[in-house]
């Protein structure tokens, strides 16, 4: 994972040198591999980010957890973060319809007419090419800019390509083929999800988009794509095609369910400023299907665990619930009096379910370093050869023996 | 008259056999001195001792010519025959002494050759049995045991082909983690895999240990790695795994910062970094300073000053329940390092294959 440290410090408003911030991250559970200085006098921070993590994999992630590092406030990224009160409860509209929602729990869209196609200005350019990107022209830039700043993967269509001008999410039929972006044609399987129009499919859903409605010179009028694609279903469909992407890749480990509409917005704004365009009227208003927002997951904390699991000893309270709630975990029984918290694990931490979970993130945030090191009590004497108590079976032993 | 033999006769046949016989003799006549067989090869002195043999058979045996003029005395006037039994007599005389001279001489150098040939230096120390030795991650192993040990670890062991359960489903990893994918792991055909951690011996262990256990595991693990200086799809690893009451990060820290200090020197230090293994909550990633350089930075731990150890982590809940033992009475931590790379940091050597290729030359260097 990539991350441009100009890009970085503009988001959190970090004090750190680049090195010194790869440094403070790595000891945080985000280990920077290598730091590169580029031509320009900037730097590229190369995480190698553990797999329990998808909400790292953009510069709003890291963003996040370098704000928490240096005590200040989250990225203001209301930037992401606006009010979903623009959401349908439902799962068909004009323009988008979603046949599975299992597959497909939130599909947002908006059409911007209008605009001029032409190649990214050069800061944009220069910004993805620092994080190993290529640029292609100012929208489908523009959507891979958004996508590497908030962790959504938004996809760009060319509305009049679309049959009937509308977008229904639907599993492929048998037989059903079509040619994505690369240029390759290719066979779909009944249980993948594709974005379809009226006709016949113009996506692999989460994956990548086909190339007969894919942004080209003459495009005037866009459709933004900004979903919520099963994990499991995207996994599958890219292993069986063989087809990895940095948007299926994202898809796979699980996104955050409540960027969407924030990020569709983000993009919107980008392009008519960019490239043109207009988005009033009826035509240019957002779409969000949301039928079953998905239960809110919480947790709960005993405070004394987190000395009892970690040997961390003068952790206060007050500190603990201001690393969880810096990180975005919200602490829903304040006005309890008790030694149990509950905190909300917010909607982009798919690996916290459970108390250790917790424990985890505030000693990660106090810092391994201040473990002390003890030994616990000896309790027998070792052993060179194990003593059995019982003899030990393995189903693998005994296949060995029939092979023989 | 006979000028080698010098004997003077009056008779025409006593002559002629003298003649003859110089003759013949003409070639071994040098050797009627001593120094003469010197410089001959030993199969050229063999030879020629042969054919004096035959020379004097054929002059002095009873079938000789030396035999037929004796006999031949009856014919010889009776007024002569003392002068020619003298003759004669003289003549046997002086081919058997030429002929015993050469022979002597010649014998003496083919004897002289022939025992400095068959000469045994018996001061030469005896051959001695080659001994096989231990391999370098043997001995490493050993020495990690023996550290474990002495902190009251016994020594475990699992099969090294399993099933989902051990690999997957005990140690917390859901059915459609990456961790499961066939890019890392070697499946069978009947669905059973290749052991890509030793984290399996984990379960095998507190199946058949009620807590309080500590165990180490060392042993061959699996994965699909292009094999290159540093990975190869077999190597090893030691597991480690400590149950009991109210155990803490601490005393995970602890416990490795130990091991590392007995293995490298009290003056090693550990760094435990935040990360994540599915097994494991909370994890991490452990490094001990270099052994080397002692943190400054060198070749062996690429100026980082660091080399990395393993992961290790407080035993997931999930694990503990997947075995039947309640994270709310139990728990502990566990660790897995890697030693092949130990091994090949330790004894510098380039390219850890060298361990698993076991060539001889190689691995005598180890005795």
């Amino acid at each position: 994972m990539n991350i441009n440290y100009k890009w970085l410090r503009e988001l959190t408003g970090t004090e750190l040198e680049p090195r010194e911030a790869a440094e403070r991250l790595t000891m945080v559970g985000l280990a920077v591999d290598a730091v590169h200085q580029l031509e320009n006098g900037d730097h590229v921070l190369e995480i190698d980010l553990t797999s329990n993590r998808p909400d790292c994999l953009s510069h709003l992630g890291v963003g996040r957890e370098l704000c928490v590092i240096e005590r200040k406030t989250p990225p203001p990224l209301s930037l992401g973060r606006e009010s979903t009160n623009t959401s349908q409860r439902a799962a068909s509209s004009a323009l988008v319809e979603i046949r599975d929602d299992r597959l497909c729990p939130r599909y947002a869209a908006r059409v911007i007419k209008g605009v001029r196609i032409a190649p990214s200005p050069a800061w944009l350019a220069e910004r993805l090419i620092s994080i190993g990107q290529r640029p292609i022209n100012n929208v489908a830039d523009i959507t891979n800019y958004v996508m590497h700043e908030l962790g959504q993967p938004l996809h760009a269509f060319d509305l009049s390509k679309l049959h009937d001008q509308r977008i229904i999410v639907r599993s492929a039929l048998a037989g059903e083929t079509i040619r994505t972006l690369d240029g390759v044609e290719r066979k779909l399987a009944p249980q993948m999800l594709i974005i379809a129009d009226a006709h016949r499919p113009v996506a692999i859903a989460g994956v990548m988009g086909g190339e007969e409605t894919e942004i080209s010179a003459g495009t005037q009028n866009v459709l933004i794509e900004s979903a919520y694609f099963n994990p499991d279903s995207v996994r599958q469909t890219s292993r069986e095609l063989g087809l990895r992407t940095e948007a299926s890749n994202r898809f796979e480990r699980g996104i955050d369910y409540e960027i969407t509409v924030g990020a569709l917005n983000r993009c919107v704004s980008l392009i008519t400023e960019i490239a043109g365009g207009d988005v009033d009227g009826e035509s240019g208003k957002l779409v969000d299907l949301y039928p079953q927002p998905p239960a809110q997951v919480s947790s709960s904390l005993r405070i004394k665990r987190v000395e009892k699991l970690t040997g961390l000893r003068h952790v206060s309270e007050a500190e603990i619930e201001r690393i969880l709630s810096a990180l975005g975990f919200e602490r829903i029984n304040r006005e309890d009096h008790t030694e149990t918290h509950i905190y909300s694990v917010p909607s982009w931490r798919v690996d916290v379910e459970r108390e250790e979970d917790l424990i985890e993130e505030v000693a990660r945030h106090v810092g391994y370093d201040q473990i002390i090191s003890t030994l616990p009590g000896a309790r027998v004497a070792g052993e060179y050869q194990a003593v059995r108590t019982a003899p030990a079976r393995s189903a693998a032993g005994s296949v060995v023996r029939r092979v023989r | 008259m006979s000028e080698v033999l010098r004997v003077v006769a009056h008779n025409a046949e006593i002559e002629a056999v003298a003649k003859a016989f110089e003759h013949q003799f003409e070639r071994f006549g040098r050797f009627r001195d001593s120094a003469a067989p010197q410089g001959l090869l030993l199969k050229e002195a063999e030879a020629l001792l042969k054919d004096l043999g035959e020379l004097r058979a054929k002059q002095i045996g009873k079938k000789s010519e030396l035999a037929t003029l004796k006999k031949s005395i009856g014919r010889v006037p009776v007024d002569e025959r003392a002068d020619y039994g003298q003759a004669v007599q003289l003549l046997e005389a002086r081919v058997s002494l030429y002929i015993e001279e050469a022979e002597k001489n010649l014998k003496d150098y083919v004897l002289a050759l022939q025992s400095e040939q068959q000469r045994i230096d018996v001061t030469l120390p005896g051959r001695r049995l080659r001994s096989g030795h231990l391999h370098p991650i043997t001995l490493l192993r050993q020495r990690i045991e023996d550290i474990f040990v002495s902190m009251g670890y016994a020594v475990e062991d699992g099969p090294e082909i399993e099933t989902d359960f051990y690999n997957f489903d005990a140690l917390n990893i859901p059915p459609l983690h990456p961790a499961r994918s066939t890019q890392d792991t070697f499946y069978l055909e009947n669905g059973l895999a290749l052991r890509s951690q030793t984290s399996t011996v984990q379960i095998h262990a507190m199946q058949r240990r009620p807590p309080p256990l500590r165990v180490i595991a060392p042993g061959r693990v699996f994965r699909r790695d292009t094999p290159d200086a540093t990975h190869n799809p077999m190597f090893f690893q030691v597991e480690g795994l400590l149950i009991d009451r109210e155990i803490t990060l601490g005393d995970l820290k602890g416990t490795i910062t130990e091991f590392v200090q007995r293995m490298f020197g009290a003056q090693t230090r550990t760094r435990f970094r935040p990360s994540y293994f599915p097994f494991t909550e909370p994890s991490a990633e452990v490094d001990y300073s270099c052994f080397k350089c002692g943190g400054v930075g060198c070749r062996i731990c690429k100026n980082s000053g660091w080399i990395e150890l393993g992961g290790s982590g407080m035993v997931h809940p999930n694990v503990l329940r997947s075995v039947n033992i309640d994270p709310e009475i139990w728990n502990g931590f566990a660790f897995g390092l890697g030693i092949d790379r130990m091994c090949a940091l330790m004894y510098e050597l380039d390219d850890i294959r060298l361990l698993f290729e076991n060539d001889v030359r190689f691995l005598a260097q180890f005795s």
